[in-house]
């Protein structure tokens, strides 16, 4: 009796061990093998995202993850993302009770938005190609270190980014602190070339073929078990970004004061394209620091279903300061079924540079102050409200395959804001 | 200067605190489970989700960084 429990206790130190190594792999966002993963085998994860937008945005976007963990305990986590996108984009401008006009995004052709439409540009079209490995090594009986690189590719934009961290697991294995450091390097290349911001779109005024930017993010987190039923996780992420931040493809109307309805061009000494092109590329910031505690609960009931509670509290120095609050609860079912409501709230405050739309007085007090403007209404206020179902089953030998179906509605200040999404995924999980 | 020693002092109580919770190593059990494990209980969703809301809002990280960001216009 003393022996079995004795080996008892030693299979369940193992996994505890196991178990941590997992947590603080997904504290530092690598991906982490189950806790009952073979050690001679790769998990495959494959899985099928469908993401549609009423009327705007469309994306398929299969991606296939191995993990792998060896003798030593050391994990290999490689990952290919392919995303596809096509669709009609939210293109800045205001939405109006007159016609506007627009250049596409390369400037050589002209479209136009009627009365009360939302502009939308309709010639939105990318694949976008990711790949990254994260491998993950113990330093001592305590201590882990991780380091990766990741690639991303798209028609217009290409990044690369690499990061390094260690956690430290503290008190029986109860406490793991965690610290992991990343940069990125992005470049910009838009289609026609980099618009010459807050100048008029009808001029077609364009300055380099490309721009560029880098990312330095910092992570601090703590896992802690509180008790048999309950882990928690905080996280405290501040990113600094510094390089070209503008929107490319966003602008911003010109309205008159007295009508609300658009400036013309032609009226401000620019090129006439058409009715209401008064329209002004944007301009962000070039530098931007983001605040991120993010805090996480998990609560195993008698019956094995799951409370998750996750709370993020954002601000950053542009003057968006954000909430979100992500709810779901595990049906743990018999033969391995398993049902998962999902409810996610959001709400953030806008930008300081956030105008629906200018005044040509504005606009004018703009320029000679050399401030920002944008119209892009994820930077002005906004909430959104996610709802939707996973279900799924383990199956003999580590196998599993899920679903899930969700729907995601957006409302801000501005009619641009109001979307409507849909999100499909189905996923299947073997060994190999 | 006063400040950082409060916050390296309120570190090292919520540490210490930290003694007094948790569970002995025969105890895992429940906290093994996959769904137990933050951000492995989802497999890929959270990267779905930390994607789709990065191109969609005004906020991201927290859970985590990075991943070859977008151009998400």
């Amino acid at each position: 009796m003393q022996l079995k429990k004795q080996n008892q206790s030693m299979a369940c130190a193992g996994s505890v061990a196991k178990t941590l190594a997992l947590a603080s792999c997904a504290l530092l966002g690598v991906p982490a093998l189950a806790a009952d993963a073979p050690t001679d085998q790769w998990k495959v994860d494959g899985t099928m995202l469908l993401y549609s937008e009423t009327d705007r945005v469309s994306a398929i976007e299969p991606v296939i993850k191995a993990s792998r963990t060896f003798e030593n305990e050391s994990k290999l986590d490689l990952k290919l993302t392919v995303d596809s996108l096509t669709g009609n984009s939210h293109n800045g401008a205001a939405v109006l009770g007159a016609p506007q006009t627009f250049t596409s995004p390369s400037g050589k052709d002209v479209y136009q938005v009627n009365a009360g439409d939302v502009p939308l540009d309709d010639s939105f079209k990318d694949t976008r190609v990711a790949v990254s490995a994260q491998y993950s090594w113990l330093l001592n009986r305590n201590l882990r270190a991780t380091s990766g690189l990741n690639f991303s590719n798209e028609y217009d934009f290409f990044s690369v980014g690499a990061n390094a961290g260690l956690s430290l697991d503290l008190n029986q294995k109860n406490t793991t602190l965690s610290f992991l450091l990343g940069l990125e390097s992005d470049t910009i290349e838009p289609v026609g070339g980099v618009p010459d911001p807050l100048t008029l779109q009808s001029d077609g005024l364009r300055l380099d073929s490309s721009e560029s930017r880098t990312v330095t993010d910092a992570l601090l987190g703590w896992t802690q078990v509180m008790n048999r039923r309950w882990i928690m996780q905080l996280n405290y992420n501040v990113s600094a970004a510094s390089g070209y931040m503008t929107d490319p493809y966003k602008v911003v109307t010109l309205i008159d004061e007295l009508t609300g309805l658009p400036l013309e061009a032609e009226d401000l000494g620019g090129a006439n394209i058409g009715p209401g092109d008064g329209q002004v590329y944007e301009l962000r910031p070039d530098s931007r620091t983001k605040h991120a505690l993010y805090w996480e609960n998990r609560y195993s009931r008698e019956n094995d279903d799951v409370i998750a509670v996750g709370y993020r509290f954002m601000t950053d120095d542009w003057g968006i300061s954000s909430h979100t609050l992500d709810l779901k609860y595990r049906w743990q079912l018999e033969n391995g079924w398993f049902v998962q409501p999902h409810v996610r709230y959001y709400t953030q405050t806008e930008a300081d540079f956030w105008y629906e739309s200018l005044t040509e007085v504005d606009y004018n007090a703009i320029v000679a102050s050399n401030d920002y403007a944008s119209g892009d209404y994820r930077l002005g206020k906004l909430t959104d409200t996610t709802v939707g179902v996973k279900f799924g089953r383990e199956l003999a030998n580590g196998r599993r395959w899920d679903t899930r179906l969700e729907f995601m509605q957006q409302s801000g200040d501005t009619d641009a804001a109001d979307v409507s999404a849909v999100i499909g995924q189905v996923g299947y999980r073997f060994y190999w | 200067m006063m400040m950082r020693l409060i916050v390296a002092a309120s570190c090292l109580l919520v540490l210490a605190g930290c003694q007094n919770l948790g569970v002995n190593p025969w105890e895992r059990d429940v906290l093994a489970r996959e769904a137990m494990i933050p951000g492995e209980a989802d497999g890929l969703d959270d990267a779905f989700d930390d994607h789709i809301y990065f191109s969609k809002e005004g906020s991201s990280g927290g859970r985590g960084f990075g991943g070859g960001g977008c151009g998400c216009n």
